[in-house]
């Protein structure tokens, strides 16, 4: 019986600690600003919802510094629970599908920042090498 | 016996991300801000190693190995509760609860200490399999309790520290992965050789994964800080 209990209450606990983790990591990018160059890149006026696919070809054809790659997929796996969820009980509920929107956003602009960030750090170190080869 | 590859793969990158938490938080000079989760690295690793000589010198299905594994890991879960009490600390930093944090926890402490020996006493063959399980699992769960707790908390406050914010949530993530895992084998020990056995091993490596992020990673994006900015930090100090 008390297994049974902490079985459940554990596996509720998991799921809003996994939830809660990919937030804060999304969150911590909403305060930082995009430059123009990202933009253009990606021919977008502002970053919305669905922006996020449209992100990470750029990411791929951009090398980046590896500890990016860790948070990008907490947040690319995020994303797609948010999309299936959404697409589940968006219709049902529409307090949720307009938070999971929010959610959806800020990941697309997670994503806009790590590209913004990509572009930036490769033109330096090109910079830097320009100007110092050896 | 040994671990076998996956077994001593887990070993290895458990290993080095807490050497990688330890050098990340001395380097962006957080040690002594986040002492015991330092020292909760520098023992598990300590342990680590402890446990692959065991397991060199007298095999997996050994009293030793036994013995070895959980007393580490219960007093690695007494250790937690330390880490537990800093991250209350730090949440509650500005309303000065500092002594009831540390008389509560001293009380908790006691009664989770009292609450095993009673099991100890009560269980007439010594430590068993079932018994450690047990043990183990409610551990964790208290862990889990505490943690929501703190989570709850921390989300309420008007200034989130990021880093605080990720910490406690990979804490939240590593206990209830743990306490689910052997609520499971408590409840079907027939589980005892499939994925169950493998996520404390899994949340054990989780937890200085998402440490090591959360301190090389997230002093970067304090509010303001353009993502321009922060590359080029990262191409001038590339570690």
């Amino acid at each position: 019986m008390m297994a049974a209990l902490i079985c459940v209450f554990s596996v509720g606990a998991f799921l809003q600690f996994v939830m809660a983790y990919c937030r804060s990591i999304v969150t911590s990018a909403t305060k930082v600003t995009l430059s123009a160059d990202v933009y253009a890149v990606a021919r977008v006026q502002s970053v919305s919802a669905n922006d996020f696919e449209r992100f990470l070809p750029f990411m791929r054809l951009c090398p980046g510094h590896r500890d990016e790659r860790r948070g990008l997929s907490a947040v690319s796996a995020y994303y797609n629970v948010l999309n299936l969820l959404s697409k589940a009980v968006g219709a049902m509920a529409p307090g949720f599908a307009s938070w999971a929107e929010r959610e959806r956003q800020n990941c697309s602009h997670f994503a806009a920042v790590a590209l913004d960030r990509r572009i930036s750090y490769n033109r330096e170190l090109f910079l830097r090498q320009a100007t110092n080869p050896f | 016996m040994g671990l076998g590859l996956v077994g001593n793969a887990f070993v290895v990158a458990g290993f080095l991300l807490e050497a990688a938490v330890v050098v990340s938080s001395l380097y962006r000079r957080e040690f002594i801000r986040y002492l015991n989760l330092n020292i909760y690295m520098i023992l598990t690793g300590v342990a680590d190693s402890a446990l692959l000589t065991c397991v060199e010198k007298y095999g997996t299905n050994s009293h030793q190995y036994f013995v070895m594994y959980y007393s580490s890991d219960v007093l690695l879960g007494i250790l937690m509760y330390a880490l537990i009490i800093e991250l209350y600390q730090h949440a509650f930093a500005r309303m000065n609860l500092r002594q009831y944090i540390r008389l509560g926890a001293g009380m908790l402490l006691v009664i989770t200490a009292l609450f095993s020996y009673v099991m100890v006493h009560n269980e007439h063959q010594g430590i068993t399999t079932k018994f450690a399980v047990e043990l183990e699992q409610n551990l964790n769960f208290v862990g889990v309790v505490l943690t929501y707790i703190l989570a709850g908390s921390v989300l309420k406050m008007e200034e989130k520290p990021a880093r605080l914010v990720q910490i406690v949530m990979a804490l939240g993530v590593y206990f209830s992965a743990t306490a689910g895992a052997y609520a499971l084998r408590n409840l079907f020990p027939a589980l005892g050789v499939s994925f169950v056995l493998w996520l404390p091993t899994c949340a054990a490596t989780w937890l200085p994964l998402a440490c090591a992020y959360s301190f090389i990673h997230e002093t970067r994006d304090e509010s303001g800080v353009s993502a321009r900015q922060s590359a080029h930090q990262l191409a001038v100090n590339p570690q």
